[in-house]
């Protein structure tokens, strides 16, 4: 993963040892300070609302649990998200998501085998896709492609390291990477650009 | 280098960065391949500054909290605050409370010398109870009254005995000296609410009580 610039949090720290010791206080704080990361990363993970709520509960559960292991060897913000990420890959694999997604769902997904027109000129992205739009093509990608995208592009791990969470080749973490992207850009091409309803018979009624 | 090269080799790179000379050279003269790698590099961009915007329903903590007390990890009372702000925080604190400590310790020790230092000084003998003619009055009220007055007679007069008692063990004891000078003032008032309550006042003087007790020395 890339290493993301870690402020040193004496208070974090300082919580860290209380939660260790048992303190409710230092668990709330601990909790309050890293939700919102937890909890987007199994948003967007899993796309579902209720399912992320049930993988944060678990995810901080767990971090407390092991919480008295924590040597501080690495960031806490690291350990606690490598934990909620086995976590919800834990939750996928027991669904079959995401293995389906990765190697059994060449030729279901329509989109898979479209070839690109090489040469032909592509709707250019740049500044005209806003973040809410983003987001949800995002999670219009089917899991394993959603997975893999948001463990590299969003959240920066290496492909030798999503190799390793999600028991795939490195080459196969790639090659679903690109074909997320691409999958991912089709959706942002696709995506209604004209004018809305209302705007059209404002014209039409001008006409 | 054709189109599917290109995006063979793109798909392959670990990074958007790790272009090779090969592939740039082929974007400079493909618009298509420049489409794609402009828009890949895009969504990456922004996917990377995708915030946390949104957060897990209060009934995800509350669930953690219950379970974390279920589980016994939870080893002390909730604080409403937890203010570890400034690490160390008591650290400053602490210098005011030995100074305190000090304080008191000085001040035990100079009681303790003092006690050892000063002269014995001889205590004085206990005041004598109040003891006027209850058998008298109670002989003259009806057998209802009687038995209250009586009861609280006898009450008082336990506690007197008791508080005598201890005073002998402890002569020097100030506080058993006023709460007995106390007890003696209820029995007076019980006279008097006896007197008061037959009219019998005028004929019937209430006892003599000790104005104060003297001052018992001070260790």
């Amino acid at each position: 993963m890339n290493p993301s610039p870690e402020v040193p949090d004496s208070r974090e720290a300082n919580a860290i040892e209380e939660a260790k010791k048992g303190s409710a206080a230092a668990f709330e704080y601990l909790y309050e300070k890293h939700k919102r990361r937890v909890y987007s990363l199994c948003l967007r993970m899993t796309g579902d609302t209720a399912e992320a709520e049930d993988l944060t509960q678990e995810a901080f559960l767990q971090m407390f649990r092991k919480i008295g292991t924590f040597r501080g060897e690495s960031a806490f913000s690291t350990w606690l998200h490598r934990l909620a990420v086995n976590l919800v890959l834990m939750r996928l694999r027991k669904k079959n998501v995401l293995t389906s997604s990765l190697d059994e769902a060449q030729g279901q997904d329509p989109g898979e085998n479209r070839v690109r027109e090489y040469g032909a000129a592509d709707v250019v992205l740049t500044g005209a896709v806003d973040r809410v739009t983003l987001e949800r093509a995002i999670e219009a990608l089917p899991a394993g492609y959603r997975t893999i995208f948001h463990l590299h592009d969003v959240e920066g791990y290496e492909h030798k390291e999503i190799a390793g969470m999600i028991g795939c080749s490195v080459g196969n973490s790639k090659s679903q990477l690109h074909k997320a992207r691409m999958k991912l850009r089709e959706l942002l091409q696709m995506r209604p650009t004209g004018p809305s309803e209302s705007e059209a018979e404002t014209e039409k009624e001008q006409k | 280098m054709n189109c599917e090269e290109f995006e063979r080799e793109f798909a392959n790179l670990e990074h958007l960065s790790d272009d090779s000379a090969a592939l740039e050279a082929h974007r400079a003269s493909c618009r298509s391949c420049a489409g794609l790698v402009s828009d890949v590099k895009f969504i990456t961009a922004e996917a990377r500054q995708m915030t946390s915007s949104s957060e897990p329903s209060g009934r995800v903590w509350r669930q953690i909290h219950s379970e974390l007390q279920k589980s016994g990890l939870i080893k002390e009372p909730r604080q409403t605050v937890f203010a570890p702000a400034p690490a160390f925080g008591w650290f400053p604190r602490m210098s005011m409370g030995l100074a305190y400590a000090a304080v008191f310790v000085i001040a035990l020790g100079v009681v303790y010398i003092y006690s050892i230092l000063a002269p014995r000084v001889a205590t004085p003998a206990l005041p004598q109870p109040p003891n006027p003619p209850f058998a008298q009055v109670f002989e003259k009220i009806p057998p209802q009254q009687r038995s209250t007055y009586v009861n609280h007679l006898n009450q008082v007069d336990a506690s007197i005995e008791q508080l005598k008692a201890f005073l002998a063990a402890h002569p020097e004891d100030p506080f058993a000296r006023q709460e007995l000078f106390t007890t003696y003032q209820q029995k007076s008032r019980l006279w008097e609410d006896l007197v008061r309550w037959h009219d019998f006042s005028e004929s019937t003087a209430p006892p003599a009580i000790p104005e104060a007790i003297p001052a018992s020395s001070q260790p």
